[in-house]
């Protein structure tokens, strides 16, 4: 039994078919590659996993519950967190208050406490600042705590889009792209970053083209093309998939 | 030390708050005040609307005539005190908000503006031609003063202008410190998160819609309520006073004074109320130099004078 489950999902957009009868299953404390050519499906998986899409068909199974036609704030509530391919951050905040907004599920709001500011509502936010902490020194943003984030570089923008999905609290985390547009050295950060966050407990899903990151990282890999699964297993199997190395090389 | 600063100057303000009226002999400067303190409850609302949460809205005004009419309307016919109508004028503009609100608000940018501004130009026409009860285009007369009150002993009758600065000081007074809290407070922080990023505000769990909602109802909530003060201020209110002009008017002192600061709008609210009447003693040139005033700003400090100033102050502090 798996963490999260897609069941027969597809999706077309018009006459093109982006997704087609997905079949998927993600183990709990795993990091699952999605590797494939452009526009074979890969994000449209993630837009439908956390509700910005709704699938035409098929059903999402997360820890026993549909969720397929949720809204994509109810999924995150329930701890299914992603990042976005163009680092999607609160560019006129700063580097700080974009985590503590990235805390937002794990604080219950009333509003008339929120108004008052009352004592628990303080200390809330206390315990929330020092987490805050926490996640800044993990990921290494701490020197830019109080940049604003657009300033920061590529790189930084990056590890920053991690770090407020790390607040988020998330069970079951997306990335899309983690290392693209980083220098070498940075890509080996960022996925020691992803290892540490494993670790820790969250199960771990991500697109990426750095195909060295994804043998090297990944514990399991999907290979999608044109919408359809056609290959899957561990990064040796894989690669010596006729199909993938055909997809890949075009031979 | 800033911190005292601010404490410094704050009571140093509260001072001349006060003081104000008494620094004016003429009775119509004081007028001036009155029509700053309703603007400043009017910018400030729709601050929270369009400078934290975002959301581009172009018929503020309407909420002020709506919670200026259902007042008028409840006193005129069914003679209620101010003291209970401005309840009703506020809570009418935020029902109407709600429901106006949870059909628009899914759209975005200048598909938003345009809604809300026809919006704005439907409601005009209702006042305008519901005769039997708005009377149209002749508007309302007669609207009976606040009812005298008793504060220790001194009884207020709401007979002269300084009375009435006094109340919408009072006014302006808890709605700001209402929009502080909300601003300041975790409520606050998703809405800034929406006018930052609407997806990545969905991607961490933050119902987009239920807060965009939230801001759209207060702040016009608020506007009905600087509507009814209006209506019981000048004693006759007619839909001139509220059409799409006044929204705009509203918008360009929020951005004036800086949108996505809290101060920001009142300090345009004050100017743009007090600005016109200096340019008086130029005749015919004084909206045209208004004008230029306005494009000027716009072009030298794009954040808004409360705006430009923080950034100054932040960048030098960086520099250091």
């Amino acid at each position: 039994m798996g963490l999260l489950e897609l069941k027969k999902v597809s999706k077309r957009f018009g006459g093109l078919t982006a997704l087609s009868e997905f079949d998927l299953e993600i183990h709990k404390g795993e990091i699952l590659g999605l590797i494939g050519p452009n526009g074979s499906g890969k994000t449209t998986t993630f837009n439908i996993i956390t509700g910005f899409l709704e699938p035409d068909s098929g059903n999402l199974i997360f820890e026993n519950k549909n969720i397929t036609k949720l809204k994509p704030h109810s999924i995150a509530e329930l701890g299914i967190i992603r990042t976005f391919q163009l680092a999607n951050l609160f560019f006129e905040l700063s580097v700080f208050n974009n985590i503590m907004i990235g805390f937002h599920n794990s604080a219950k709001l009333s509003i008339i406490g929120e108004l008052l500011n009352t004592p628990t509502c303080r200390k809330r936010e206390k315990e929330l600042n020092r987490k805050a902490i926490e996640i800044l020194k993990l990921t290494g943003l701490e020197p830019h705590k109080d940049k604003l984030a657009r300033n920061l570089s590529a790189g930084w923008r990056k590890t920053l889009a991690i770090a407020i999905a790390l607040a988020a609290g998330p069970k079951l985390l997306l990335l899309d792209e983690p290392a693209c547009t980083l220098s070498p050295s940075r890509v080996d950060s960022v996925m020691n970053l992803i290892l540490k966050v494993r670790d820790s407990g969250v199960t771990i899903m991500m697109i990426e083209h750095n195909m060295r990151s994804i043998m090297d990282y990944c514990d399991r890999i999907v290979v999608l093309n044109f919408g359809k699964k056609i290959a899957e297993g561990p990064p040796d199997q894989v690669k010596q998939n006729k199909d993938v190395i055909r997809t890949y090389l075009g031979l | 030390m800033k911190s005292f600063l601010r404490f410094i100057f704050a009571l140093l303000l509260m001072f001349f708050l006060i003081l104000a009226p008494w620094l004016f002999e003429k009775d119509y400067y004081i007028h001036l005040l009155v029509m700053a303190c309703i603007y400043s409850m009017l910018a400030q609302s729709l601050g929270l609307i369009v400078g934290f949460t975002g959301q581009v809205s172009l018929c503020h005004a309407t909420f002020y005539g709506i919670g200026a009419y259902i007042s008028a309307l409840l006193s005129l016919n069914y003679e209620m005190s101010f003291w209970v109508t401005f309840w009703f004028g506020g809570i009418g503009a935020a029902l109407a908000a709600y429901i106006f609100g949870s059909i628009v608000l899914r759209l975005k940018g200048h598909f938003l503006a345009i809604t809300t501004a026809l919006f704005g130009i439907m409601v005009t026409l209702v006042l305008d031609n519901w005769v039997e009860l708005t009377k149209g285009p002749m508007g309302l007369p007669g609207i009976p003063n606040p009812t005298p009150i008793n504060i220790l002993g001194f009884k207020i009758g709401f007979s002269s202008r300084t009375e009435y600065y006094y109340l919408a000081l009072t006014f302006v007074f808890f709605m700001s410190t209402i929009l502080y809290r909300i601003i300041h407070s975790r409520i606050g922080k998703a809405m800034l998160a929406i006018r930052e990023n609407e997806e990545v505000a969905q991607s961490v769990g933050i119902d987009t819609m239920r807060f965009k909602l939230a801001a759209f109802t207060v702040g016009s909530g608020f506007a009905g309520i600087a509507g009814s003060f209006y209506a019981h201020y000048i004693l006759f209110i007619s839909p001139v006073s509220f059409t799409l002009s006044e929204s705009i008017n509203i918008l360009v002192m929020m951005i004036f004074g800086g949108m996505q600061t809290f101060v920001g709008p009142i300090i345009g609210a004050i100017t743009l109320t007090i600005l016109p009447e200096f340019l008086r003693m130029t005749g015919a040139l004084r909206l045209t130099l208004y004008g230029l005033v306005l494009i000027l700003l716009i072009i030298f400090l794009p954040s808004g004078i409360v705006g430009s100033i923080k950034e100054k102050w932040s960048s030098s502090n960086e520099g250091k």
